[in-house]
């Protein structure tokens, strides 16, 4: 007689697939930020590793959404920007809409939005097929993420604690990259580590 | 203030009459008061915004002092867009509301109706699809105006592929008077009110977090009205994968809710709260309950639920399952690669319709016995080897090139046995077929085999379902499945060689066997070409070539052997003999397949439509609202290849699909894909052809019979797909504007 406990087991096998079928990976503040190369809009091949020693700013963009709309047309995205490169953070705005989507723009035109927004990136990156978005966990526009000196992410979540598209909310918004920032930058852990993004959902292909 | 503001426009019209000194004063303060209200957005009931109609209604015409007043803000979007649930999900904003009462007036929160989960690609957010009502509860002071303003101030988000933002200033005026219902809105609201989430009665719940990334949520079987589908929707961030699938599993007399942990979910304080939403509803008669239960941590993840449970499985019965087996047995013997070799035991029979009862019925006993021992072999084999971990289903033994090939020269070597190229041994025995009752016992039992061998690729009618089971079983149960199978496919034979009027019936032998005998050949060297094709498609054209060179020096080997071994002159025979075995070894050696079996998918660009499968793409497809098709099919399945043929790339068929939009996708087993032998394992099947119907989102597949027709392919396509939708894709909860022209 064959014994039924492998059977069983196969059907684990099985559950765990679908699982894994529906499951997203993601990192988590703590863990090591998974490594890329994604090609900038003006055609140079960035990693993530290159900025080994320096923090890095992950920002989930889509220059159609209006919550990033509500950050750059108020100037607020561009003045953190702005703020953090003199202090020698990086500052990677990622661009994960897939190109059939009516919100796709191409390198040309997305290089025309980020310049008529006085947009200050290290650099504007496309992540068309989104693997970059998935492996991160990016779920909305903006989505934020600091990768520390060590390739550790320390933060994740969103852009300020709040959820509106609503410009005026802006001044009084607790701005959660910027705190983060500036206490990494004091040599302290950051206080809040892992917030809630508001936004846009990522424009996946499925 | 809409009559404030009515009284002063009046007043400038008229002022230059009337206007007194006094009256200047008091207009004065008045507008200087107005200006301050008129600085907000001008107030209106209902609003148009872009896709979404937005009104404040009440469920009473009037304000009674001291009694609570309920409002709602109503959200109507167009066909198809949505707004937010107070949590959204993984992207979206939930609706929000600034009260602007009169002095002593408090509002409640909004009394959030249980959402639906609107699924995105990978992501999901919850929400309302259509209209809805949020109620707020206002408390009344004892004493109020004459004439009271609820004002609110609302923003929203509606969404379909886009999102757009909006928000409206909204008053609705209500004199101050005994509450009379509102003829319109008073039922509508207190529908509404009645369907909320139940936050007294709800059912006990345990929620265990398994490992920090499963989430368990139990409740006892007897809280639920019918265990059907339940779905669990999270108050606040950071508790669960919101795009997670949710899965309903018994245990005993508690009912399971399982679905992946956020990361963190352990680090987490404090209690799931959320709302539980049960398809056909909960025993105290609500559809969706507030839970709120304690969070247990636990270290192991729990044991995948029973293999049957879930409501894709079948969930035959064994009576049922070995019931199905023997018709599908029976119905084997008709299949296309079988016909043949029916054909030649007719024969047996006509030819031995003289002989002795006893001998016909060991004649058809031996046959089925060869059928089941072959049956048995076939089916030990794939029961050990899916229990030493391999991921195998029933048909198996074709995904194998090797095996394809010595199927291909069996069948080339039958068929010129047929025609008369060759006759075995000297008393004009052959391989499978006429053999004189008295002497023919061994070739009963070998036409047994050969009749299963050639039956294994036609995966009958019935057949999944039973043998999807029988895998499923423990051993002795499969084997009981795989033996009424067997006993089906032997059953008319053993009929026949039971009832000798039966074969009493039969033609008298003549020489009109022969030509019968010659004409069935044909049969089986169509059965070669398509065995050949089935190598092609797996191995590739050189292999093809190999294999027909390799058959032609077999058949040459047999030619020579037929001719010349009944010569009378011994040196003539010996010669003879040895040319015919060494030709034969050249072609099994020129014939065998080398090329490593490739792996992947072999059919994936069959036709235009048609996307290779991935589980991936299936639950992608239905996340973003599209009902899937999934052909499981198979270059050796001849049931497969008929019905693509003759229904689903019918253009009739075809253009329903794009019609109702569903996706079609064809899942290749013609070589082994363990992930494909996984996705048959969980429909409850274990060979091709199978064909799923996914509806969109989380509901069951519907299976289709083996042997489709056209009718049923769109009679299924309109009931899992619905009405018929516009050709356009959607995108829905998407949150953008296309700003583009």
């Amino acid at each position: 007689m064959l014994p039924f406990v492998p059977l069983r087991s196969l059907a684990a096998v099985c559950l765990a697939m679908i699982l894994a079928a529906g499951a997203r990976a993601a990192v988590e503040p703590g863990n090591a930020a998974p490594d890329f190369t994604l090609t900038r809009v003006d055609g140079k091949a960035v990693s993530l590793s290159e900025f080994r020693g320096k923090y890095v700013v992950l920002e989930w963009f889509n220059s159609e959404c209006p919550f990033v709309r509500k950050h750059y047309e108020s100037g607020n995205m561009q003045a953190l920007q702005t703020a953090y490169r003199k202090r020698d953070v990086v500052w990677l705005t990622i661009n994960s809409t897939n190109p059939d989507h009516s919100n796709f723009r191409d390198p040309e035109r997305s290089t025309e939005i980020m310049a008529n927004w006085k947009g200050n990136p290290t650099g504007l990156l496309l992540d068309p097929d989104g693997t970059v978005g998935q492996a991160y966990g990016a779920r909305t526009t903006p989505h934020m993420y600091i990768v520390d000196p060590r390739g550790t992410l320390v933060y994740r979540g969103g852009i300020d604690d709040k959820p509106s598209f609503s410009q005026r909310d802006i001044p009084v918004a607790k701005n959660y990259v910027a705190a983060a920032l500036d206490e990494l930058m004091a040599g302290q852990s950051v206080s809040e580590a892992d917030t809630r993004p508001y936004g846009c959902s990522v424009k996946y292909r499925y | 203030m809409a009559r404030l503001w009515h009284t002063f426009r009046s007043a400038i019209r008229f002022g230059a009459i009337v206007i007194t000194t006094m009256q200047l004063a008091k207009y004065a303060l008045v507008a200087l008061v107005l200006t301050g209200v008129l600085s907000l957005p001008a107030a209106a009931n209902p609003v148009r915004r872009d896709h979404i109609d937005v009104e404040l209604i009440a469920s009473t015409t009037s304000v009674q002092p001291g009694r609570t007043l309920t409002v709602a803000l109503r959200l109507k979007p167009d066909e198809h867009w949505h707004t937010y649930w107070k949590n959204p999900g993984d992207s979206g904003l939930a609706t929000q509301i600034d009260w602007q009462l009169p002095e002593g007036f408090r509002a409640g929160p909004i009394q959030w109706p249980a959402p639906q989960r609107i699924d995105v690609g990978p992501l999901a957010n919850y929400g309302y699809d259509g209209e809805v009502l949020l109620l707020t509860d206002i408390e009344v002071p004892d004493s109020i105006p004459a004439n009271v303003p609820i004002r609110a101030a609302a923003s929203w988000l509606v969404c379909e592929e886009i999102c757009i933002p909006g928000d409206a200033e909204l008053v609705l005026d209500l004199p101050a008077g005994p509450a009379a219902a509102d003829p319109v809105w008073a039922a509508r609201i207190a529908k509404v009110r009645a369907a909320l989430p139940d936050a007294a009665n709800g059912p006990e719940v345990e929620a265990v977090l398994a490992a920090g990334q499963q989430w368990i949520l139990s409740l006892p079987r007897s809280a639920l009205r019918d265990v059907g589908q339940l779905s669990f929707f999270p108050e606040e961030e950071g508790w669960i994968e919101y795009a997670s699938r949710q899965q309903v599993v018994e245990q005993g007399d508690t009912v399971q809710l399982r679905f992946a942990a956020a990361a963190g979910a352990a680090g987490k304080q404090g209690r799931l709260n959320g709302v539980l939403v049960a398809m056909p509803g909960f025993a105290n008669g609500s559809s969706s309950v507030v839970v709120s239960p304690a969070v247990t941590l636990t270290d192991t993840l729990p044991a995948p639920p029973p293999p049957v449970a879930s409501a894709a499985r079948s969930s035959l019965t064994l009576a049922v399952a070995l019931a199905f087996a023997f018709i599908g047995g029976v119905i084997l013997n008709l299949m296309p690669c079988v016909f043949p070799v029916v054909g030649i035991k007719v024969l047996t029979f006509v030819e031995n319709s003289r002989s002795s009862p006893a001998s016909l019925r060991s004649h058809g006993l031996l046959f089925a016995l060869g059928v089941l021992v072959c049956f048995w072999a076939v089916a030990g084999a794939l029961l050990a080897l899916r229990a030493g971990g391999a991921t195998l289903g029933w048909g198996f033994q074709l995904q194998s090139p090797l095996v394809v090939s010595a199927l291909a020269l069996l069948f080339f070597v039958l068929a010129l046995n047929m025609s008369g190229v060759f006759e075995l041994g000297s008393r004009a025995q052959q391989l499978a077929g006429s053999v004189r009752a008295q002497s023919g016992y061994a070739d009963a039992f070998l036409s047994g085999v050969i009749a299963t061998l050639v039956a294994t690729p036609c995966t009958a009618p019935f057949m999944g379902a039973a043998l999807g089971f029988a895998i499923t079983q423990s051993a002795p149960l499969a084997m009981a499945v795989f033996t009424a199978l067997a006993l089906g496919m032997a059953a008319p034979y053993l009929v026949l060689s039971f009832s000798p009027k039966l074969v009493g019936r039969l033609p008298k032998p003549g020489t009109w066997m022969v030509s019968l005998k010659q004409a069935l050949a044909f049969p089986l060297y169509l059965t070669v070409v398509w065995l050949v094709w089935v190598l092609g498609r797996q191995i590739g054209v050189d292999a093809v070539a190999r294999l027909m060179i390799g058959m032609t020096m077999f058949g040459a080997g047999l030619w020579v052997y037929g001719r010349w071994n009944t010569s009378s002159a011994a040196r003539v025979r010996m010669t003879a003999r040895a040319m015919a075995m060494l030709l034969a070894l050249t072609g099994v050696v020129l014939g065998w397949p080398h090329d490593s079996v490739p792996q992947g998918s072999s059919l994936a660009t069959t036709s235009g439509n048609w996307k290779t499968w991935s589980p991936d793409a299936v639950a992608a497809a239905r996340g973003s609202g599209q009902p899937v098709f999934v052909d499981f099919t198979a270059a050796w399945c001849v049931t497969c290849q008929v019905n693509k043929r003759l229904v689903l790339n019918r253009d009739t068929v075809q253009a329903r699909f794009r019609e109702r939009n569903v996706v079609t996708m064809v899942a290749d087993w013609t070589n082994r894909d363990p992930q494909i032998s996984l996705a048959l394992d969980a429909l409850g099947r274990s060979g091709v052809p199978v064909y799923a119907l996914y509806p969109p989102g989380n509901g069951a597949p519907m299976l289709l019979p083996e042997l489709l027709t056209e009718a049923i392919v769109l009679e299924a396509i309109d009931q899992i797909a619905g009405p018929v939708r516009t050709a356009a894709s959607r995108d829905p909860s998407g949150i953008s504007i296309d700003q583009e022209k």
